[in-house]
């Protein structure tokens, strides 16, 4: 049986115990607790040897901790940018598109690490149980560890960026803007970077279009104005992704006081925010693949999103309640159809791609 | 103890309610003689080692009755229960309309009285209290029908509808005290919620018939559409298929045997007994950690509440 151990916040040991530090044997893991509240004054640690912790293997661990499934929202632009730039062979140097992507992923992975640690700290992880990272939480690392490999992981991308800024400094503007929108949505949001309609909305602008255009310039030297297009539509859907999970959580997040876009609006807001939001997305989608494909492809595309989305539709439509089953459901449904929509724009480009490719190799040939 | 089960609560008199109102005191009457006034007791227990003053006590004790009494009123009209505590429900007996008016009533009185008596602090987290009630009772709804609910969803649900109760038994008498001193009523909430939880799952076994000595009817929850803590626990993992089966037993014979027979129920019952021996742990451990923050004069508190935990769990009779 496991000791329990209560530490106030005002405890020199409090700290410790939240960053694993207190034992080289033992691990504290706080107790879940149904009175939300981020600002509590008291923490129950349940106290457990490490040796009695079920781990899965170190790459699970290494997997769940850097958040691989949200690197999702980082790698299609990557992947969109590259063949976009391969297509116009407009790339400078192999060595530099390796540092560029390494780069960035590290820093992504820096981000997400250090986003759980201090989730941790603040007692954010215990309101939104069904989104955190299992690593922290079950006790298979130390809060710590997480924060060290998170500075590892910073280091990493800062030495990756340094013969890209040396190649193109004029990636220097794109990361002074993102560090701008980083700062004015923290100071204007009081809290966590995610835990306000304006943080969120610079989730989005980051993730979108600047990092887009980011590394369109550190692979390539140039901005396009396609790619600001594609990385507006896709921060869109970020953002989508995003009001959706925060939708899963809107009942405990509204007990903690935490002021998302979802929040504001409301279990029966949300729901048409929502579809609204979807629709609008694939709008732009639409109007930005009418300006770049062909006829077929986008009439293919429109056709198939549209259909698919009745499906989503029609779940979020007969949602009875903030909490139960069919919330979690419509949850998968939603992220369902964003994969939909991010396996159909990979075929298009590859589909673009190796066509175009084939072309100019036949018409080369001739 | 054997007080908290036995005692009488007349915890009102017609001069509290308008006589020209008709029917008014004869529904209250009725209601308020067939409960058992446990939570009013809680709080007679709670303020004796407090030294609180009796008419203090007396509106702590009247206050929770009135608004547990009031969700019963609009509870049976939301869940068209025909019977409460044995006896044709209010909303039958009366009206619909005089069952929604006379818990609206009780409400009201409440805010009366504890205005009246002065400590802002004290109406500010009664009526938060009856915002979670409410709220609880609105999500419940929510969710009939819903027999894929996790368990720690409905957790979610029973701290607020059931769970808020208890926690204004345990942090109401030392705000009337004006002690507000965070941690200790961070402290009560936490135990007040455990309370609450093992109070509710408790409840939600009778209905599979486990430690049913009160005789609620069997299979009750699940055949009104709700699938109780238990049954969230016991269908957690099972193929749709099986759950389909199980919502669809006349009585427990059957659900045991589509569940995989009597000897898989009973082992379901012992890990679920197990799961909450975890949440008494914690309740004990808080308890512990109450105790070093009340004074010398104050500790006979946790001999009243040290045993808790068997009554609303094990609903083991007081010695």
């Amino acid at each position: 049986m496991n000791e329990i151990v209560t530490l106030s916040r005002n405890s020199p040991e409090f700290e410790k115990y939240l960053r694993g530090t207190f034992s080289n044997t033992h691990r504290a893991l706080p107790i879940k607790s149904l009175n939300v509240n981020t600002q509590a004054e008291v923490v129950s640690f349940s106290i457990v040897p490490k040796e009695n912790i079920q781990r899965p293997s170190l790459l699970v661990i290494f997997l769940k901790a850097i958040r691989v499934r949200r690197f999702l929202f980082i790698l299609f632009p990557l992947f969109y940018v590259l063949f976009e730039e391969l297509r116009n062979q407009s790339l400078k140097d192999p060595w530099i598109l390796f540092s560029s992507t390494c780069g960035l992923i590290f820093l992504y992975a820096a981000i997400q690490m250090r986003n759980d640690y201090h989730d941790h700290l603040n007692g954010l992880d215990r309101i939104s149980t069904e989104t955190v990272s299992p690593a922290i939480q079950k006790g298979w690392i130390t809060a710590e560890s997480v924060r060290k490999i998170s500075w590892i992981f910073a280091a990493s991308s800062f030495l990756f960026s340094i013969p890209v800024l040396l190649v193109f400094p004029k990636i220097l503007l794109i990361m002074l803007a993102a560090s701008v929108l980083i700062f004015w949505s923290l100071f204007r949001g009081h809290s966590s970077f995610k835990n306000s309609p304006v943080g969120e909305l610079a989730f989005g602008i980051l993730v979108g279009p600047l990092l887009a255009l980011g590394y369109d310039v550190s692979i390539s030297g140039q901005m396009t104005w396609k790619i600001f297009g594609f990385g507006c539509v896709w921060g869109m859907f970020v953002l989508f992704r995003l009001h959706l999970q925060n939708f899963e959580n809107l009942m405990t997040s509204s007990q903690a006081k935490i002021k998302s876009i979802v929040n504001h609006y409301g279990f029966d807001g949300s729901k048409k925010l929502i579809i609204w939001w979807w629709f609008a997305s694939v709008l732009g989608f639409l109007i930005f693949q009418a300006m770049t494909t062909n006829f077929l492809i986008w009439s293919g595309s429109a056709v198939i999103l549209t259909w698919m989305s009745r499906i989503f539709v029609r779940k979020i439509n007969q949602l009875a309640s903030p909490v139960g089953s069919q919330m979690s459901e419509t949850q998968k449904e939603g992220v369902q159809l964003f994969n939909l929509l991010v396996l159909l724009w990979s075929t298009q480009i590859l589909f673009t791609y190796f066509i175009s490719g084939f072309f100019s190799f036949f018409i080369q040939g001739l | 103890m054997q007080r908290i089960m036995d005692e009488s609560t007349k915890i009102f008199s017609p001069q509290d309610f308008p006589a020209y109102l008709p029917k008014l005191n004869s529904l209250y009457d009725e209601l308020f003689s067939s409960g058992k006034g446990f939570r009013a007791q809680m709080i007679r227990e709670i303020s004796g080692p407090l030294g609180l003053k009796p008419d203090t006590q007396k509106l702590l004790c009247q206050t929770i009755e009135f608004i547990h009494n009031a969700s019963l009123l609009h509870d049976d009209l939301v869940d068209r229960s025909s019977l409460r505590r044995g006896k044709p429900a209010a909303w039958l007996k009366y009206t619909p309309e005089y069952a929604v008016l006379s818990g609206d009533y009780l409400l009201a009185r409440v805010m009366v009285n504890l205005s009246s008596y002065g400590n802002i602090r004290l109406v500010q987290y009664t009526a938060e209290v009856i915002s979670d009630l409410l709220e609880g009772e609105w999500l419940q709804d929510s969710v009939v029908g819903d027999f894929f609910i996790s368990l720690e969803q409905l957790d979610r649900i029973h701290n607020l509808k059931t769970a808020s109760l208890f926690k204004w038994c345990l942090r109401a008498p030392f705000i009337s005290l004006e002690n507000y001193d965070a941690e200790l009523h961070q402290n009560l909430e936490e135990m007040g919620t455990l309370l609450g939880q093992l109070f509710q799952r408790s409840d939600d076994l009778l209905d599979y018939d486990i430690r049913n000595q009160e005789g609620k009817a069997v299979l009750g929850d699940l055949k009104s559409g709700y699938l109780n803590s238990f049954g969230a626990f016991v269908t957690k993992g099972l193929p749709r298929n099986q759950i389909d089966r199980l919502i669809k037993s006349k009585n427990l014979a059957e659900f045991s045997e589509h569940l995989g027979g009597t000897n898989l129920f009973q082992q379901r019952v012992k890990e679920f007994d197990t799961a909450n021996e975890e949440l008494i742990r914690l309740y004990q451990h808080h308890l512990q950690c109450l105790s070093d923050k009340l004074k010398a004069s104050e500790k006979d508190l946790v001999k009243f509440l040290r045993p808790l935990t068997d009554l609303l769990y094990w609903r083991k009779k007081p010695s």
